[in-house]
């Protein structure tokens, strides 16, 4: 499945053959059921598939365009993508997929309808643009999807006519160089580009101009002058958002006789209406997830009556955990210990930040005698027990540091074994959805999210939450918990956290969450 | 004269009925009941007592609950933090449970002058501990609360094991530094404050 470097070239050339045949018949404005390909050898369409109310794209469409191999495991329920070197996963139902170990969301979930596989339109930005290797841009307005780095400005026409002089509008976005030509009875504006992305038409009914269209093969516009018109005049002013307005004044001959020095009234400039530009940086929040099987080695935890150790459990679902979110969301997961071995709390912590972890779970059971108390409890770091000093951390700002050589850099100012005090509001919302999707799963503590000075969790650098899992008290308690049907409910809850987690990071959740003042367990 | 004498009289009466008030108020303080099994505290006839909270967890499991004792009182701080954890120590009655594995012994209590208690443990309080990060939670705060609560010139606790500092007693719970009052693991599900205390009889 794999592909070597020079993929993304290969890639271009199958694309331009293939969009050849349909370059001849390809329309210059959108197709109103399908997506035009721009492409540097041509053109092509996708067809655009509506379900449940929304357009999708058919990625079988998609693989035969841009050469995607579609792996899908039909034991994990999950679809893999191959585009060069990166895979892009997909879980039906489910809007949060991976990119090349990114997690991102879509507006709308993947699904899987009759042996097809549909995603939502904005998977060509957010998914299939990152993982191409060459620039991919999708403009949702006009359903253009444009590859290889092709030139093609958004142009937007406007066009306003009275007292004798019109003005013909063009919002041009990104700003691009351009030449007048002036033929008989016609203006011919060219523009240094492959193509054009021509969004707005003007309206010409009772103009001077008399005509407004494309130059043919030609990234060019065509204004179509009436017999009224005397004189004409062009300005070019720089717009709002890296583009250019380019005003085209027409003057009929008898308000060029009278006119002199007032030929229309000034227009104010305002901002281009044009599509946004895809944001290739977003939906990144999660990439590595540390997992800690708690105790280990010397180190059994709790026991069983029947014998069961905590140490095994903890590892055996830590191992299946593992397992489903690299499978299944194609994230990189870090074991603090992948085998029975003794490590120190504070080497777990300097594991998961080592690796660069974006999130840490510690895992464990307990022992328990007291029926009420055998459930699973969720827990994220109690920051009053570490003092005056933890709060004034947790509550400082980042401090811009002067640096050799002018300038500054932003120092955050928190010590290394207390790292995660900065992360205990993000750790809060962790808790609350872990808490609530154990809770759909799995027999739960009847007390809610807590917040305690745990070891293992001050030292991460990243949200950090402890689950126990549940008591080995009891023999029916200590068969369940070492069953692999338990194993898998836990891994669900964990993995729809990571998920939901992930979307909630992205949205922005906790910032609403936390001036609402609601952080779950806060 | 005469009128000297009746106001000594009057001084020695009232006196005495503030004597005779404070004794009988005294022996009317009874002690709530001994918990069976230790744990109740007792002061030896005649000796002065001070009221005493203690914390044990609760017959569910879920939370720890207070009971108070009697205890003698006593003016020396370090003396009455002695008592304090040694009384709490001391297993109660059922269905209440103590918080600290069997054979936990106090080793040493020192106190600084910045309010902090520093609790030498003998090694049974990890050695033997059953694990678990509530009960963990329970045995540390069970100890730091009834030092904080009992004792007004502690502020905070450090619990050591065999004169040594630790970073937890089962892999849970941070000890490198004195804890403050936790009073979210005492009473009922959900609740964060207040002195529950054990049903009478328990």
């Amino acid at each position: 499945m794999a592909r070597s470097r020079s993929a993304p070239l290969a890639l271009s050339a199958a694309l331009t053959a293939a969009v050849a045949a349909l370059a001849g018949a390809a329309a210059s404005q959108p197709a109103a059921d399908g997506i035009t390909v721009m492409a540097p050898g041509g053109r092509g369409r996708i067809d655009l598939v509506t379900h449940d109310g929304r357009e999708m794209i058919a990625l079988d469409d998609l693989a035969r365009l841009f050469r995607l191999d579609l792996d899908e495991d039909s034991r994990a329920g999950t679809l893999s993508v191959a585009a060069g070197d990166a895979v892009i996963i997909l879980t039906p139902d489910q809007p949060l997929i991976s990119v090349a170990g990114r997690l991102v969301s879509l507006r709308a979930p993947p699904r899987r309808v009759r042996d097809r596989w549909l995603v939502p339109t904005d998977f060509l930005a957010r998914a299939l643009a990152p993982a191409y290797g060459q620039p991919l841009e999708y403009r949702a307005q006009s359903a253009l999807l444009i590859v290889g780095g092709l030139r093609v400005p958004q142009v937007a026409a406007r066009y306003r006519s009275g007292g004798g002089a019109d003005q013909l509008r063009l919002d041009v976005t990104p700003s691009t160089p351009h030449t007048i030509e002036e033929l008989p009875g016609r203006l011919v504006v060219t523009f240094a580009a492959d193509e054009l992305d021509l969004v707005r038409l003007p309206r010409l009914d009772g103009a001077l101009a008399t005509g407004f269209g494309r130059v043919a093969n030609s990234p060019g516009l065509a204004i179509d002058l009436g017999p009224a018109v005397d004189s004409y005049s062009v300005s070019t002013d720089p717009a709002p958002g890296g583009g250019d307005t380019l005003r085209i004044e027409l003057r009929a001959a008898r308000a060029a006789a009278e006119a002199a020095p007032d030929p229309a009234p000034p227009v104010r400039p305002g901002p281009a209406p044009v599509d946004p530009l895809p944001d290739f940086a977003t939906g990144s929040a999660l990439r590595v997830v540390a997992i800690d099987p708690g105790h280990g080695g010397g180190d059994a935890g709790s026991r069983g009556s029947d014998g069961a150790l905590e140490k095994d459990i903890t590892l055996a679902v830590a191992q299946r955990l593992r397992a489903v979110i690299e499978s299944r969301l194609g994230l990189r997961v870090i074991l603090t210990r992948a085998r029975d071995e003794t490590v120190d709390l504070d080497a777990r912590a300097a594991i998961a930040n080592n690796n660069g972890a974006d999130l840490f779970i510690s895992l464990h059971a307990n022992a328990s005698t007291r029926p009420a108390a055998t459930g699973a409890e969720v827990f994220y770091l109690g920051i009053d027990e570490y003092g005056a000093e933890a709060q004034a951390l947790a509550d400082s700002e980042v401090e811009p540091i002067p640096v050799v050589g002018g300038g500054s850099r932003r120092i955050d100012p928190v010590l290394w074994e207390m790292a995660q005090i900065v992360y205990v509001d993000r750790s809060a919302l962790l808790a609350g959805i872990v808490d609530a999707e154990l809770r759909r799963r799995v027999v739960m503590s009847p007390r809610p999210v807590q917040q305690a000075p745990f070891r293992v969790l001050v030292g991460a650098n990243m949200p950090a939450v402890l689950v126990e899992l549940g008591s080995l008290a009891y023999p029916e308690n200590e068969q369940r918990l070492t069953g692999a049907p338990f194993a898998n409910a836990v891994a669900e809850a964990l993995l729809a956290s990571i998920q939901r987690f992930g979307l909630a990071l992205e949205h922005g959740e906790l910032e609403r969450e936390a001036t609402a003042g609601v952080l779950p367990g806060g | 004269m005469p009128l000297l004498k009746g106001i000594v009289a009057a001084l020695v009466a009232v006196g005495l009925a503030v004597a005779v008030t404070v004794v009988l108020e005294r022996a009317a303080r009874v002690p709530d009941e001994p918990a069976r099994g230790g744990g109740g505290g007792s002061v030896p006839a005649g000796v002065t007592s001070n009221t005493a909270v203690l914390f044990y967890v609760a017959e569910d499991g879920t939370a720890l609950v207070t009971r108070t004792v009697e205890i003698p009182a006593e003016g020396d701080p370090l003396t009455r933090a002695r008592i304090v954890a040694e009384q709490q120590l001391v297993p109660p009655g059922l269905p209440l449970r103590s918080a600290f594995p069997a054979g936990t012994r106090l080793r040493a209590i020192y106190l600084t002058a910045e309010g902090n208690a520093f609790v030498d443990l003998s090694a049974d309080v990890s050695a033997a501990h059953p694990g678990g990060s509530l009960d963990e939670l329970f045995t540390v705060y069970a100890l730091v609360n009834a030092l904080v609560s009992n004792v007004q010139e502690i502020a905070a606790v450090q619990i050591l094991i065999e004169g040594r500092e630790v970073d937890t007693l089962a892999g849970h719970v941070d000890l490198r530094r004195p804890l403050g009052l936790g009073m979210q693991w005492v009473g009922g599900i959900g609740s964060a404050r207040g002195y529950p205390q054990a049903p009478a009889g328990q």
